[in-house]
């Protein structure tokens, strides 16, 4: 079976909400990193809150294309998409001379929501 | 749809089966005896066994009673029941805490030296922003140090000691998640897959999980090779059929753009990751297991053309080493030496050294012997024939590169979660009779034992204790700007924190005129590359001497004579004088308050 073609036709509804409730996700994981960095918690632990929180919804923005629903594949994919998207945004912003690590952040996490955003347009209009 | 008919095929569901009950307990019992032995382990008795010569006897109950519910679970539990791979799981995450947990809980600061190099060119990059192949040449691979350093960054300058901590206990455990995905679409067969991650876990004796470029690299590559395989799926023709074969392509967009969007991540990276993804890749499209045709070249282009862009400061003026004809003292390196290199120079080392080498190799040699009887026996099954075109594929990758050092390592590492699957077949081949798995558990015990000694033996360099990072730490804090600083070996904590402020030597990568550092010259060598560099700071522990004379054949006890020359010779100042490490000062406008360099100091 071609899976590929759900996603693009839109099998069924739950996989049609699947980048809708990803992209509230993401937001909540966003909006909780942003609030990490002003809490008093200490620059480890922002960290760990801020990088949970990259790589997820990064992979989350990746994930929303795979239709395929089994659990070793979509953990695999969250990870290394996230990873994966880390270090584009990481190296793009490098080569270009503009590297900072929140900059490369907000870069990753905004290609990672403008594809949640994107997939969630095409879901709701299946 | 093969992989449902066979799990309805497999026995049904009981409420709770007495295996299920057993399995529970064993694991129970395994948790608590790794626990309470993780309180009597005394880490001073490791020796070049590794960590298998100071494990308390609770530590092998531990190990012993995870495989033995592994093998439970693989041959009694019901594969159809919800318990099948709770249990599994439960199972294998045992035998991983007792082989990788255990060092990195009880060491008083994390092992692995090159994971601090890598930590000193995150924290350059999240510094800087920065990536300067002046530096290190491995910054021509940026992106994992970039993603490092936005990862760890974004709230301050990285502070990576724990990461490096517990990465191989986290890397063994995730890395099973793509592997199994993969396996999935060749082993049908619950019971053989479940075993084949069994024999993954044992069989990842190789030491590239540690916190570093290509073992995020190896994670992506897996995942790439496993989206392939499930989103492009093909059971069409070989390319052997080459009409028909091309006929099969399929042009998916969110496939490939997927695919392609992890490749470049890949590239980025890490230099040699790539070659073996495609190698994985070209196989999987010519055995017609995937209907993307063209990927293959497509990764090819990404990699040539960073290889062209970013990767020229490597390879510039040095084009033996990217087409396979390495040199060494001005003759060219063929693949047999490289072999040799890798395979039977360590095979020439005495006492516990040997063991530990015939181990490596033993290790090696059941995993492709038992893959090789598994394509023997199956030969007619193409998904065997697959997996082992799969496994044989990253061994190529030794004749197209000239890199030398841990070639075969990095190749039989690739090769892996293939030949661990052809295993698992061979495994339930056999009928789950009582003394089937009696036997079972007793040799996977032992092997268990044999991975335990290959990952951690011959290692003892590469402890570090927390007395010695401080003082390391101690050391970059107060040494000037610009500052030359000498070491004895690359094996202890260098390099992990503001990279740029001093220029650093090691001994170990001496050139050596006549015979070698192991020469009567050698020690004339030594002294002549010690004053071209004219250091400021030397720095000796007794780990950096080892590692030298171990992989860099320096003849044994060196660095004894040496040390007492340089300290004696009237010009140098001890500055720090422990038994753990030594610094000697040559910079007169450097010295530290008495005791500022030493541990709590």
């Amino acid at each position: 079976m071609d899976n590929t073609a759900a996603v693009t036709h839109g099998a069924d509804s739950s996989r049609a909400r699947r980048p809708v409730l990803f992209a509230k996700v993401s937001t909540g994981l966003a909006a909780l990193a942003l609030l990490a960095h002003f809490l008093p918690i200490g620059n480890a632990l922002q960290s760990q809150v801020g990088a949970v929180a990259v790589v997820v919804i990064s992979g989350l923005g990746f994930l929303t294309w795979i239709p395929k629903q089994r659990l070793d594949l979509s953990c695999s994919v969250v990870l290394a998409g996230g990873l994966a998207l880390t270090v584009l945004a990481s190296s793009a912003l490098l080569i270009l001379d503009w590297y900072t690590p929140d900059r490369a952040a907000v870069l990753a996490v905004l290609v990672a929501l403008t594809s949640l955003f994107f997939s969630a347009k095409m879901a709701g209009t299946r | 749809m093969t992989l449902a008919l066979e799990e309805v095929r497999q026995s049904p569901e009981p409420a709770l089966e007495r295996s299920s009950v057993a399995v529970l307990i064993l694991l129970g019992i395994g948790l608590i005896s790794w626990a309470i032995s993780l309180f009597t382990i005394d880490i001073q008795n490791v020796n070049d066994l590794g960590f298998a010569a100071a494990f308390a006897p609770l530590t092998w109950v531990a190990l012993v009673v995870g495989i033995t519910a592994s093998i439970v679970t693989i041959y009694l539990v019901p594969v159809a029941s919800k318990q099948f791979w709770p249990l599994m799981v439960g199972a294998l995450l045992l035998v991983i805490a007792v082989i990788h947990a255990t060092p990195m809980l009880l060491e008083s600061a994390p092992r692995f030296f090159e994971a601090y190099n890598h930590v000193g060119f995150i924290d350059y990059i999240a510094r800087t922003g920065q990536h300067s192949v002046q530096l290190n040449n491995r910054l021509s691979w940026f992106g994992a140090f970039g993603a490092g350093a936005t990862l760890s960054g974004t709230a301050g300058t990285p502070s990576l000691f724990g990461a490096i901590r517990v990465s191989p206990w986290i890397f063994a455990m995730v890395v099973l998640l793509p592997v199994h995905a993969i396996l999935t679409k060749f082993v049908p067969n619950v019971r053989a897959r479940a075993a084949a991650l069994l024999l993954f876990v044992l069989g990842n004796w190789i030491g590239q999980d540690y916190f570093s470029p290509q073992a995020m690299a190896y994670f992506m590559s897996m995942t790439t090779v496993a989206l392939i395989l499930h989103l492009a799926p093909s059971s069409g023709p070989t390319v052997r059929r080459l009409k028909t074969w091309w006929a099969g392509r399929q042009s998916l967009l969110v496939v490939g753009v997927l695919v392609t969007v992890l490749t470049t991540a890949i590239v980025l990276a890490h230099q040699l990751s790539p070659i073996m993804l495609i190698a994985l890749v070209v196989v999987l499209v010519l055995t017609g297991a995937t209907s993307l045709r063209t990927f293959p070249l497509v990764a090819l282009a990404i990699f040539v053309t960073w290889l062209s862009v970013g990767g020229y400061f490597f390879w510039g003026h040095h084009l033996d080493l990217l087409f396979g004809v390495r040199t060494e003292a001005k003759q060219s390196v063929s693949l047999a030496t490289i072999i040799s290199q890798n395979v039977t120079d360590r095979l020439k080392h005495g006492g516990l050294e040997f063991v530990v080498a015939v181990t490596r190799v033993a290790m090696a040699l059941i995993f492709l012997g038992a893959a090789a009887l598994s394509v023997l026996i199956g030969r007619k099954t193409r998904e065997i024939r697959v997996l082992g075109a799969l496994a044989i594929a990253p061994f190529l990758f030794l004749a197209t590169s000239g890199y030398g050092g841990e070639a075969v390592l990095r190749a039989l590492f690739f090769a892996l979660p293939f030949l661990s699957g052809l295993a698992g077949i061979l495994l339930l081949r056999l009928k789950p009779r009582k003394i089937v798995l009696v036997g079972l558990a007793i040799s996977l015990s032992l092997l268990a034992t044999l991975t335990e000694v290959a990952r951690y033996g011959n290692e003892k360099f590469e402890q570090i204790s927390a007395d010695q990072l401080s003082t390391m730490q101690a050391l970059y804090k107060s040494v000037p700007k610009d500052t030359k600083i000498l070491y004895f070996g690359n094996a202890m904590p260098v390099y992990f924190t503001n990279i740029e402020d001093y220029a650093s030597s090691f001994m170990c990568f001496f050139h050596f005129t006549k015979a070698g550092p192991k020469g009567k010259y050698a020690d004339a060598d030594i002294l002549r590359d010690t004053g071209e560099f004219a250091p400021d700071v030397i720095v000796w522990t007794p780990e950096a001497a080892q590692f030298s004379s171990h992989v860099y054949h320096f003849k044994k006890g060196w660095d004894k004579p040496l040390l007492a020359y340089l300290t004696a010779n009237g010009f140098g100042k001890i500055v720090v004088n422990r038994d753990d490490i030594k610094i000697i000062s040559y910079d007169p406008s450097w010295s530290p308050k008495p005791g500022a360099l030493t541990a709590h100091g």
